[in-house]
């Protein structure tokens, strides 16, 4: 068979789906979206609380004991300051606390 | 608008219209549910194909055990008139047959070719063959579709086509 043939044949030839299909769809993708109810990311906002949490102790830990990390390496002594750490603690408590409250932002207005 | 060319996709694979058109309406509520995740970079057509393809072949896989292709592609009885023969809806009927008793990878190709009208690049998104895997499937698929016409209709007939 020539392939212009074969590309009219074959161009031509679909299937056609049952009368009911569209319907049967439509029922279907109904009781999906009533599975996929927006919900609020409750499990996010618990894991960022936690992480505040446990940063704001850390720092409180820092704070009170005024932690000094002492490396010794070949007879050197090295000692690095806190000042880093709470730096970095303090972005990422403020980072923290951003997110929480887009987070609840973002759970009043679904609510509306 | 695709879905009757999306039917076609997954009766090629399954090679049974009510097993095609479940896994149709399983391929359009993945569609709905990842709609979200669709990349405006390749056409839609293709990304829905490709889901498409993709749920056959899996359900192909579940059902691989049970399903034999005689069972599901009967010949048809008798001869066939001529005058009939020249109906397009006859013609079509044969050709279905045709390419369903057809190697899977061959008929999904050469519907996707020459129905979907998708260039080899796209063939191979949609299928995950490799280029020479899709040419092969093609230029097999081609006499292969010519020698099942012929076991079905005889010569005389498939000349008529």
């Amino acid at each position: 068979m020539k392939e212009e043939k074969l590309k009219e044949l074959l161009s031509k030839n679909t299937l056609k789906t049952s009368p009911g299909f569209t319907d049967r769809l439509i029922l279907k993708i109904a009781a999906e979206k009533e599975k996929t109810v927006p919900t609020h990311p409750v499990w996010q906002f618990r894991f960022v609380l936690s992480a505040l949490l446990l940063i704001m102790g850390t720092i409180t830990f820092l704070l009170s004991n005024s932690f000094e990390a002492i490396f010794r390496l070949l007879r050197l002594e090295t000692v690095v300051s806190n000042a880093p750490f709470m730096m970095v603690l303090f972005a990422l408590l403020l980072m923290g606390i951003n997110y929480s409250v887009r987070l609840h932002e973002l759970s009043k207005r679904s609510k509306v | 608008m695709y879905k009757n060319v999306a039917l076609s996709l997954a009766f090629s694979i399954l090679k049974n219209q009510d097993l095609a058109e479940d896994v149709l309406q399983e391929a359009f509520i993945k569609v709905f549910q990842k709609i979200e995740h669709f990349r405006s970079k390749s056409k839609f057509s293709t990304w829905l194909y490709r889901i498409v393809v993709n749920t056959s072949y899996n359900e192909l896989k579940k059902k691989k055990k049970t399903m034999d292709v005689d069972d599901l592609v009967h010949m048809p009885d008798g001869l066939i008139a001529k005058e009939d023969f020249l109906k397009e809806e006859t013609q079509n009927k044969y050709i279905n047959i045709a390419l369903a008793r057809m190697n899977t990878d061959e008929a999904l190709s050469l519907r996707l070719f020459y129905l979907s009208e998708m260039s080899i690049k796209e063939i191979k998104k949609i299928t995950g063959f490799s280029t020479a895997k899709v040419k092969v499937c093609l230029h097999r698929g081609r006499s292969n579709l010519n020698f099942e016409l012929k076991l079905l209709l005889g010569d005389e007939l498939t000349d008529l086509l």
